[in-house]
Order: structure tokens, then C-alpha cells, then sequence
């Protein structure tokens, strides 16, 4: 279980990287192709749009999985005791009932859109697998944080998670 | 509107329980529009919100930003700015500190984040420091206030998070950061000189470079140049869209990285992980408030807060002293991006209606939340020094910061009475 | 079936300076507060509850009471309205707004694609045309290989029918996009070059006496909402909507052409109308798509897409020379 759960990681981290990587490959090409050929990428905005979304709902699984959303930690000095574990598992509980609410509401969303024939603005990608993988991803991450809400964050390989701010 | 009330105080009280600021935003926003309307138009809403946020061309520059900041700060390259900055400064009174800040603004003009420029700038700058003597409080300190210039000085995570939540224009953000900035890196070096004139002991001087060394040292200083060059230079003279910036300037410091045999394909893979752990936890917490905010609309919060405050007779430029007022006090106890994805979208339309600009509020607001980072009881970059430092005491580094604080005072003073301060570099370019 | 107040959510993606806001929105809930005593009020919202693209998902589902919006900012979704987007469309938008409200009436009312919603106005733009930051585009040769931005399935099939390299972004892009050379031109109406700010970077402006290109826009109301209006209310909205809000829309964009003609020549940016050359090159690919779209729209539920584009046609006619 374990093993696979890691292989898993780094076979999604790995996709991840690539994503990001032909993200800034685009934009070189894109930015290239229209100073020096005059022949910009058709679509580029719409492709960027695209791989980031790729990338973020493929990285929520894992880092609900590590417990690596942004949380205040003010009062840990409290909230980390031990008598105070029941409150930690129904946070998690909380978390993992909105991933489940979303899992359904863009599962909803992706019946809707092949009706509606939503299709993105420049490229007309159908609309439908899209929210239908954030579906899945919503669900993967509803499970990670129901199971991390008992178990406790799986580890990573990071040095160091810095935030954004 | 006490619907709206209410779930603001909820979403804090929430996030100060240790639920994640993403779902206790999501949360009290989900429950907050099935009280204000009903339960349909919160479920429909949730997933057109957060697919309209992830499908977005603007917000795809924060990744490429942060990736952009961890190159440069993982590779090692951080480390000749400050040697640069050192054969410059090292050898008057005061000069590490000096030499500390000066490299903390240059790493904040290609790092977004303030979190990363004072994790980078400690592991670079403080074991120096520490070598010659330096008091902690000043090291420390100096190192705490300069790695705020990394959300002032563009690029700018938190300006990309403004822009995108008060739907302002990011490049305009971002020029407009740059004389702030600026002057907020001459008011810390003057805080600098005048505390190493007061009090030498402190602050000792290192040795001084010859001129050959600087010139040498001075060679480790390009990949900056380059970079800076680059992104301000192509923002300002619209060479490139924000988004494209980024890009660009993530792939040349990848680039630059593996001319100078500095990145292993090893080490970009972690590189770029890591990048993506960080802009997911940012996506969830803007998908959060951009619920928050449509509540906020729903829910006639803005247009009641302005009717009462008016009532108060509190108008004009008063009101924006009140405002700044509460992100200060709010700074004292909450993170600067939690203040500025709860509370901006609330303020936002308050501002516009009394007919100030958006762009030099938002600047205001970031100067002011950018001084949360830096004082008691929570202040952000001070947590992080103490995990990269854990044996400098809290307390002494607060200290240290007490001078600085002052500074970013009167800065804010400056920049509320001249907001040409704020807005005349973005009047050139148009 | 009750007499008590009632305020109506109005999503609006446009800044309240913009003249849709405060010269169409402002004065239409006026006259709906006007019409109806004070019964139903609109309470524009300080900001958008979606993107633009999302506000006819936002009314069809009563997120939002009342929006407005682009038909085509979805691009695949309201195939019987594109005849009206292709060139010849017409250039008095008030005209256009009308003919294509009662084209609605008569034909569309109750297509599939708008169910859901109780349409309250239609509207056009009076004539998209060709915009360039450098030199006068007046012939074929003259727009090949040059970039064009542009938004929707339409434009981008015109560009690409005439050589040019069409670049999907949406108008408020378009300044950056000019100044960072991703484009050489823009497609707008005139007004809209004057009302973005665009005057220093597209200098020079290619008239289409019929139109290049056009948009089709809605504003909207949520019909399970329309339904739990009074009667008396409901028939109090329906007197100043329709046609007369339809008309209303066109009037607003027919006062913005020449101011903007007149600041563009102040600014000195140069006119010129398309070579006949041009517009029998436009005209050729138009006699193309109109073929493919009778063909789509049979497809998407108009039994008769040739009567509904000559009676548009004809009801534009008609009203020019009223
Ligand atoms: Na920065
Ligand atoms: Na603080």
C-alpha cells in the first residue's frame, strides 16, 4: 500500500514537472515565433490555460495528501495537544467534505458542459473531460484528506515548502 | 450584509482553528450564499468560480514567478549577489548589513515572495554576519525587513493576487511597485547606517575588497541584471504580457543555471516539484476568496460598510486612513496574503466609489500588510528566519525590527500624502 | 402574485465608467423602478459574479437575477444566432438591434438554446471593422500575413479566408498585445478603439460600408424568476423591453460612432473604405459561411435559416429607411 502510494507521488510530481516545464517552453516558443518569424503560436493563451489547470488539480491530491495547505498556525500551542486531536480530525473531516461536494459539483458540471457544448474560447477544446478530471481530482483529494485526517501527512521529498506570500 | 459579516468572522475564526484558509474559506462562502439566496446558486456557482480561476491566463504568472525565485535562490546564485554587494560595502561600519539589504533588493526583483527572500537571504547573508560579530537583532532584523521588499519590489505574488481579486491591472501593479520599493530599500539602509552609528559594537565592519576583487565579484551580479533587465524592461516597454515575463524569465534563470553547472536535471525535477506544491496551496486559497468575495457581493457587505462609514462622516481620504488602519491592526495577528485575499475584495469597491485608484490603494494596502510580515505576535518572516535560524531568540529579532517598522511608518505616511510616489512611473509609459 | 418590493441581481462585467453601465444599465433599471412603482427594483451588483464568457450560464441558472452578454463568447453554444455576426450586417446598430429582435421573435423564441431565460433585449454593434497600428489595409495583398486580434469562431474564419494570422484574445488585450508586436491589428468597431483607449496604437481604420464583421449580444433575465413577478409587474417590464430595449442598446452604440470618428481624426489616424477588390474578397468568403451556417442551423433546430436571414435582412431594410 505504501509503495504504491509513493509510486503514485512521484508519477504524478513527474507529470507535474513536465507541465510547468512545456509551460515555459510555450512561452518561449510562442514569444520567439512572433519577434523573429512573426508567426505566433495559434491558441498559446488558450494552451497555457490549459497545463495550468493540468498542473494544479494534478498537484491537490498530493498536497492535500501532505497537509501542505496554507494553514495559521496562531494558537498550534493549543490546537496540537492531544486532547485537542478530535478537533484535527474534523477539520480534516471538513476539508474532505468539501473536496467530495466539489467532486460531485464538477462531475455535474462536465454533464452540462457536453450539452451545452462549452468549449474554450480560441482552440474549442470541449470543456466536459476538463471538468470531468477535476472531478477526479477532487475525489482523489477528498480520500487524501479523509485518510490524513486519522493518519497524519504522508511524507515528501521537500527540503523546505515556502509560501507564496 | 450580516450574513456577510458573519462569514467573514467565521472564515477567520475557522482559520485560526487550523483549518486550512482555503476550505475554511470555501466553507463559510458555500454556506454563507445558500443562506443569502439558496443552496442551488452556491453549488452552481462554486465550480464556474474556481474553473473560470484555473482557466486563467493572468494568474498562470504566479507559477512561473515562484519557479522563477527558486532557481535562482536553490542554485546557488543568491549567493554571488551578496558577495557582489559585499566587496562593495563589507568594509565600512555597518557594511554586512548594508551589503545584506542591498543583496535582499536585488534577489526581491526576479523572487515574488517575501517568504523566499528572507529563507534565502538568511542562509546566504547571516552566517557572515554571525562570523563578524553582528548582533542578532540587527542581523536578524535586517534580514526580516529586507525580505519584504520581495512582495514590493516586482514581481509580485501578492500584487498578481490583488490584480486578479479587484480585477486591476497586474502590469500596472507592478510598475507602480517600483518607486515604493525603491524607497523603501534607501529608508532601510539609512535605518542601517544610523543604528551602526549609534551603537558600533553591534555592527562592526568586515574587510575591504580591492578594486580587481570587486570587479571580479561584480561578474556574479549579471544573471540579476539579466533577468531584472528582462521582466521590468519588457513589462515596461510592453515587450511582453505579464504571464510571457515570467515565462521568459523562468526559462533564461533555468537557463542560466545550467550554463554555469549549477542545476542538475535531478535538481530541477525537485526544483519545479516544489514550485508546484506552493502554487496549488496559493490556487486553493484564491479559489477560497474569490468565493468569499462573490458573497461578499451577494450579500451587499461593500455598498453597507460604505453606508455606514459615510454616515460616520467618514469620507475621502479619512476613509483611507481608516481602512489602512484596519489591515495594520489586522496585520498584528493575521498573514498579509490572508489579509489581502479576505479583505481586499471587501475594500475594493469602497475605494472606487469615493473615486481613488485601485492601483494606489493596492500598493497601500501591500506596504501595510508588509509590515504584518514583520510584527508581533505573528509575523510571517520572522517564523520563517527562525526556522532557517533556530537558535536566534524571537523576541531579539522583533528587537531588532522595532527601527525598521519605524521606517516602513513614515513610508506609508509618505506614500499616502504623495501618491504620485505611487502613480507618476506607470503616467510615463502611457 | 404578491405587491411586495422586490429587488433583481443585475451581473454586469463592464467598469460602472464604461457607457453600457452608465448609459444603457443605469437608465434601464430606472425605468424599470419607473414602470412598475417601485415594485421591482435592479440592484447592480459593485462587481461581476463570473467572467464574461460565464453570464448567460449565470442567468440560465438564477445565480444572477438579469446579465448581459456576448452570444459568442461562447463559441459553439448559439449556432442559429451567427448569421447576424457574419460581414454585411449592417452599420446603423439600432437598425441591426430591432431587425435582429424581431428576426428572434419570429424565428428563434423558442430554439433550445435559449432555454431558460426570459430574453429582454437583443443588440448589435453596428459594424465590426479592421483596425491597423501601422499602414492603411485596403486591398487582399495589403492584410496578409498580418496579425489580427480577434475573438470568436467567425472572425477568426474571416482572417483566415483572407491570409491574415488570426490571435484569439479578448479586446481588453488588445493594448498590450499592439505594443509587445503580438499584433499588428485589432478588430473593433470604431467606437470601441476610442472607448479602449486605442487611438495611439491602431492608427489606421478600414471602413466596410455594410460591416466586416459583427456581435451579437443579450440581456437577459432568469425565467423561473420572471415567473414569480406579479402579473402587473411582468406586463410593465415587457413595455419597455423587447424591441424598445433592443432599440435602446443600438442607440447607445450609434452615438458612440461619431464622436470616436470625429476624436480618431482629431488624433489624426486616417479612414479609408476597403477596395472594391477587398470586399469582393469578404463578400466571397461571406457567400461561404452563410452556406455552411444554413446547413449548421437546420442542425441546431431553425427549420427555415434562409427565411430567418432574409427577414432580418428585410426588418434591417425596413427600418433604415423609416
Ligand atoms: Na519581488
Ligand atoms: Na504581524
Amino acid at each position: 500500500m505504501h509503495i504504491i502510494v509513493m509510486r503514485l507521488r512521484r508519477g504524478i510530481e513527474t507529470l507535474i514537472a513536465l507541465v510547468l516545464f512545456s509551460m515555459v517552453a510555450l512561452t518561449f516558443a510562442d514569444v520567439i515565433g512572433r519577434r523573429i518569424i512573426g508567426r505566433p503560436i495559434y491558441g498559446a493563451h488558450d494552451i497555457t490555460e490549459h497545463l495550468m489547470a493540468l498542473a494544479v488539480f494534478a498537484g491537490l491530491p498530493l498536497v492535500t495528501a501532505a497537509c501542505l495547505h496554507l494553514t495559521v498556525d496562531l494558537f498550534d500551542r493549543v490546537l496540537m495537544k492531544s486532547w485537542m486531536r478530535w478537533w484535527r480530525v474534523l477539520a480534516g473531516l471538513i476539508v474532505a467534505t468539501i473536496f467530495a461536494l466539489l467532486a460531485w459539483l464538477f462531475f455535474r458540471q462536465g454533464m452540462t458542459a457536453g450539452q451545452i457544448s462549452e468549449v474554450s474560447q480560441a482552440l474549442r477544446i470541449p470543456r466536459g473531460p476538463v471538468y470531468f478530471y477535476m472531478s477526479a481530482s477532487c475525489a482523489l483529494s477528498a480520500l487524501a484528506a479523509a485518510l490524513t485526517a486519522f493518519t497524519g501527512p504522508v511524507p515528501t521529498d521537500l527540503d523546505t515548502a515556502e509560501d507564496a506570500t | 450584509m450580516i450574513i456577510g459579516l458573519t462569514a467573514m468572522a467565521a472564515a477567520i475564526v475557522l482559520a485560526f482553528l487550523r483549518v486550512p484558509l482555503a476550505f475554511a474559506l470555501l466553507g463559510v462562502s458555500i454556506v454563507g450564499i445558500g443562506l443569502t439566496l439558496n443552496w442551488n446558486v452556491a453549488f452552481m456557482l462554486l465550480p464556474m468560480t474556481i474553473s473560470e480561476a484555473v482557466l486563467s491566463y493572468e494568474l498562470a504568472v504566479v507559477p512561473m514567478f515562484i519557479l522563477m525565485g527558486n532557481v535562482i535562490s536553490k542554485t546557488g546564485i543568491a549567493q554571488d549577489l551578496f558577495r557582489a554587494a559585499y566587496a562593495f560595502f563589507g568594509h565600512v561600519r555597518g557594511g554586512l548589513a548594508l551589503s545584506t539589504m542591498t543583496a535582499c533588493s536585488g534577489f526581491s526583483a526576479v523572487c515574488g515572495s517575501s517568504y523566499a527572500t528572507a529563507a534565502t537571504m538568511a542562509k546566504v547573508a547571516y552566517p557572515s554576519m554571525k562570523r563578524y560579530g553582528y548582533a542578532d537583532s540587527l542581523a536578524a532584523g535586517t534580514i526580516a525587513a529586507g525580505g519584504t521588499l520581495g512582495i514590493l519590489i516586482p514581481p509580485s505574488i501578492i500584487m498578481v493576487v490583488y490584480g486578479i481579486l479587484t480585477q486591476t491591472n497586474i502590469r500596472d501593479m507592478f510598475i507602480a511597485g517600483i518607486v515604493p520599493g525603491l524607497l523603501g530599500v534607501a529608508m532601510y539602509l539609512v535605518v542601517i547606517r544610523l543604528i551602526a552609528a549609534r551603537r558600533p559594537e553591534d555592527a562592526p565592519a568586515g574587510e575591504r575588497s580591492t578594486w580587481s576583487e570587486r570587479f571580479r565579484a561584480l561578474s556574479g551580479v549579471w544573471p540579476f541584471v539579466l533577468l531584472f533587465i528582462l521582466i521590468i524592461g519588457g513589462l515596461y516597454g510592453r515587450l511582453f504580457t505579464p504571464t510571457e515575463a515570467a515565462g521568459m524569465g523562468a526559462g533564461l534563470a533555468m537557463l542560466v543555471a545550467m550554463l554555469q553547472r549549477r542545476m542538475s536535471l535531478q535538481l530541477l525535477r525537485q526544483i519545479i516539484i516544489d514550485t508546484a506544491y506552493t502554487s496549488v496551496s496559493l490556487y486553493a486559497v484564491l479559489f477560497g476568496a474569490l468565493m468569499l468575495s462573490r458573497l461578499l457581493t451577494l450579500s451587499g457587505l461593500s455598498s453597507g460598510i460604505l453606508a455606514l462609514v459615510t454616515g460616520f462622516g467618514l469620507d475621502g481620504i479619512l476613509l483611507i486612513l481608516a481602512i489602512l488602519l484596519v489591515f495594520l491592526v489586522l496585520g498584528c495577528v493575521m498573514d498579509s496574503m490572508a489579509i489581502i485575499l479576505i479583505f481586499a475584495p471587501l475594500f475594493a469597491p469602497i475605494v472606487v466609489s469615493q473615486g481613488f485608484d485601485l492601483v494606489w490603494f493596492g500598493i497601500l494596502i501591500i506596504v501595510a500588510t508588509e509590515i504584518a510580515l514583520i510584527t508581533p505576535p505573528i509575523g510571517m518572516n520572522v517564523y520563517v528566519l527562525k526556522a532557517v535560524l533556530p537558535s536566534v531568540p524571537m523576541v531579539r529579532v522583533f528587537k531588532g525590527l522595532v527601527p525598521f517598522v519605524a521606517a516602513d511608518l513614515v513610508r506609508l505616511a509618505l506614500l499616502i500624502a504623495f501618491p504620485a510616489l505611487v502613480l507618476w512611473l506607470g503616467t510615463t509609459i502611457r | 402574485a404578491q405587491a411586495q418590493a422586490q429587488s433583481l441581481n443585475l451581473s454586469s462585467w463592464v467598469p460602472p465608467t464604461h457607457f453600457i453601465h452608465t448609459d444603457f444599465l443605469v437608465p434601464f433599471a430606472e425605468r424599470v423602478a419607473e414602470v412598475t412603482g417601485g415594485r421591482v427594483t435592479l440592484n447592480i451588483l459593485p462587481a461581476p459574479l463570473g467572467g464574461p464568457a460565464q453570464h448567460w450560464e449565470l442567468v440560465r441558472n438564477g445565480i444572477a437575477d438579469i446579465t448581459w452578454g456576448n452570444f459568442t463568447y461562447e463559441p459553439e453554444r448559439f449556432i442559429p444566432m451567427w448569421f447576424a455576426e457574419f460581414p454585411n450586417a449592417g452599420t446603423n446598430a439600432e437598425a441591426q438591434s430591432v431587425a435582429l429582435w424581431r428576426a428572434y421573435e419570429e424565428y428563434l423564441s423558442d430554439n433550445p438554446a435559449f432555454a431558460g431565460v426570459k430574453m429582454l433585449g437583443l443588440g448589435l454593434f453596428g459594424g465590426g471593422q479592421l483596425h491597423h497600428g501601422a499602414r492603411a489595409i485596403t486591398t487582399p495583398a495589403d492584410i496578409s500575413n498580418q496579425k489580427f486580434r480577434m475573438g470568436g469562431p467567425i472572425q477568426e474564419r474571416m482572417l483566415t479566408a483572407l491570409g491574415a494570422v488570426p490571435v484569439a484574445a479578448p479586446a481588453t488585450r488588445a493594448y498590450e498585445m499592439l505594443e509587445s508586436g503580438v499584433i499588428d491589428g485589432s478588430l473593433h468597431p470604431v467606437e470601441s478603439v476610442m472607448n479602449f483607449r486605442l487611438e495611439g496604437v491602431l492608427t489606421h481604420h478600414t471602413i466596410f460600408p455594410n460591416g466586416f464583421y459583427d456581435a451579437t449580444f443579450f440581456v437577459a433575465m432568469n425565467e423561473a424568476r420572471w415567473n414569480r413577478l406579479s402579473e402587473a409587474d411582468r406586463d410593465a417590464i415587457a413595455g419597455i423591453t423587447g424591441e424598445m430595449l433592443s432599440a435602446a442598446w443600438g442607440r447607445n452604440f450609434d452615438q458612440q460612432h461619431p464622436v470616436a470618428v470625429e476624436k480618431l481624426t482629431t488624433a489624426g489616424n486616417s479612414f479609408t473604405e476597403a477596395s472594391e477588390e477587398l470586399i469582393g474578397a469578404v463578400n466571397a468568403i461571406y457567400d461561404e459561411m452563410v452556406a455552411d451556417w444554413i446547413v449548421a442551423a437546420k442542425g441546431a433546430g431553425v427549420a427555415d435559416p434562409e427565411a430567418l436571414l432574409a427577414f432580418y435582412q428585410a426588418s434591417y431594410a425596413d427600418f433604415v429607411g423609416e
